[in-house]
Formats: C-alpha cells, structure tokens, sequence
C-alpha cells in the first residue's frame, strides 16, 4: 500500500514538473484554432534531424546554437497587433520570466524575456515579444540559449520579419 | 461502644466518615445487637445491605466495542489504497490526455519537413539576432546613435 502512496506521489511531482512551461503552452494552444494567427512549431526531434542534415550549409555559429535547442514555437499575426502584444506582456509578466530587456524602435514594441535557473549567460528558455502597428510577432526558443551568442547572429543574417512562415501558408 | 457509634453516627450525617468507619456502622446494625436508642435507623442500614447483597448473572454485551476497533483500523489502510490508486489512475490518465492534446498539436503546427524546419529555425534565430541588436548597440554606441540602427546594413554570408 505504501508503495502505491509513494509511486502515485511522485507521479504527482513528475506531472508538476511537466507542467512548467505552461503558460506558453496555454497560450499557444489558445490561439492554435484562431485563423488569425500564423503558428509554427518545431520540436526536439526536429532540431535533432535539423543537425544532422544541415552540417555544411549553415554558419558555424547559428548551427552551435540550432544544436543546443530543444523546441521552438512561433506565433504570428496581423491583426490588432498591438492588443495581442499588451495580453502577452500582462500573460508572461510573472515570477517564472524576467525580463531581459525592452527596446522601442519607431511604432515597434520588442521585449525578450528569459527563464534560466542557473542565473547565468546561458538561458532555459528565451521569449521574444514584438508587438508593432502591422504584426505581433512571438517567439518562444527553448533549450540551451546563449545570450553572447545572440548579437553575432545578426552579423550574419539580417531579417525584420519572418517571411518564410508566409510561404507556409500556402 | 454506645458513645463511639453516635460519634460515627454523627460523622455518618455529616458526611465525614471514612469508608471503615460505615462498615463498622452497616456491621454493627445488621449484627442484631443493636441498641435501643439506635433501632430507628437499623431499618435504613439493613436495606443498604440487602440491596448491596443483591446480585445478577447479567453480562452485558460488550462484544461491539472489541470488534469494532480492529474494524477502523483494518479499514483505514484500505482506503488509503483505494485513494491512492485513484489517485494514480487520474494522474496517468491526465497524464495520457495531456500527450494526446500535444500530438493532436503537433498534427496542426509542427514542421515535418527537417528543410523547412531549418529555414524557419534560422530565420526566427536571425530575427532575434536582429531585435537583440537593436537593443543592445544603442547601449555599446552610446544613445545619440540610436536611429543609426536602422540604417545598418548586415549582407548576408
């Protein structure tokens, strides 16, 4: 009997702990049916695939990164922009984010907030809010996330918007 | 002996007698020897006696208050089990239902083709390279070069 007290206990805990990114979770599984919104996902055993495949094509440096990521989910919309901003603010503005920095650029909102356990350069999760007059754009990296790593990137790429999720669409 | 039972007789009435002093008294009326002065209240002694001589062969039946203990006890483990096993049935089963919901996501949102996956990974990656620079070089420049950031033009490797 005891045995079936414990077990049941630490199910309990497990399935707690399964449940820590869940206030992204619920939120893109909120607007997952919404036609408004562009929603990709890529999960673990993507990014596995991803860097197994992919050695030569990509830049050093973005493929260290793809390789210590574990999922990565987008979420995309045009319309009112700027609400769905505001809601994500006020959803992720808790105790499990911090915030790591807010930047205004012209009508463009940009805030990245970032859950780490270990308080250092390198982040668990890593959530990326723009909320402008056209597009709300969300992105939730999640995985090994090195913050240094973050700045070069745009050395090598510069991209203002995430265009390849239009050809999706389609 | 006159003396000494009105003393106790006395002690009797006030309630201050110890119990071998009231035995003395109930033996000293039922003896039959008792004196004059004291047969008014030979009857009351007497009556105490005979109602104390009576006896029954009445046992009463206590037999619930043993059973039912060893009962409670057998019972409460038994419904921690029962507890504990509903317990693990819901956790499993919310547990099943919670991988269903992500599958079921997946279906509808997951990138199947690795390719795609890794056009998409590299261009979110690319647009948070790029908002994270807009935040940090203003910082590293200083503020008067803030609109300057726009203008950058990063060529593609």
């Amino acid at each position: 009997m005891k045995h079936i007290i414990t077990i049941s206990l630490l199910l309990l805990m497990a399935f707690s702990a399964s449940g820590q990114n869940d206030a992204i979770t619920k939120y893109f599984d909120q607007y997952r049916d919404d036609d408004r919104f562009t929603m990709v996902s890529i999960n673990k055993k993507m990014f596995e695939l991803i860097a197994n495949v992919a050695e030569e094509e990509v830049d050093d440096e973005v493929m260290d990164m793809l390789k210590e990521m574990d999922g990565l989910k987008i979420l995309t919309t045009s319309d009112s922009p700027k609400q769905f901003y505001d809601e994500a603010i006020a959803k992720f503005n808790t105790q499990e984010y911090s915030e790591l920095m807010t930047v205004r650029d012209k009508n463009q909102n940009i805030r990245f907030m970032v859950k780490d356990t270990d308080g250092g350069k390198i982040v668990d999760e890593l959530l990326l809010l723009v909320g402008g007059e056209e597009e709300f754009v969300m992105l939730s990296f999640v995985g090994k996330i090195y913050l240094n790593k973050i700045g070069k990137l745009a050395k090598n790429m510069d991209i203002d918007g995430i265009e390849h999720l239009e050809k999706l669409d389609k | 002996m006159r003396p000494t039972i009105d003393q106790l007789i006395q002690k009797y009435w006030d309630g201050e007698s110890t119990l071998a002093e009231e035995k003395q008294l109930k033996d000293y009326f039922n003896s039959g020897a008792v004196d004059d002065a004291h047969m008014s209240l030979a009857p009351m002694f007497r009556y105490y006696r005979s109602e104390s001589e009576i006896t029954t062969d009445f046992v009463p039946d206590l037999s619930f208050t043993q059973e039912s203990k060893p009962k409670v006890r057998y019972l409460i483990p038994k419904i921690m089990g029962i507890a504990a096993s509903l317990l693990l049935l819901l956790t499993v089963t919310y547990q099943q239902l919670d991988m269903d919901d992500t599958s079921y996501n997946n279906k509808y949102t997951e990138v199947e083709n690795p390719d795609e996956a890794l056009a998409i990974a590299i261009e979110a990656l690319g647009f948070l390279g790029t908002k994270y620079k807009k935040g940090t070089t203003p910082m590293s420049k200083g503020l008067k070069n803030l609109e300057k950031t726009d203008v950058f033009n990063f060529t593609k490797n």
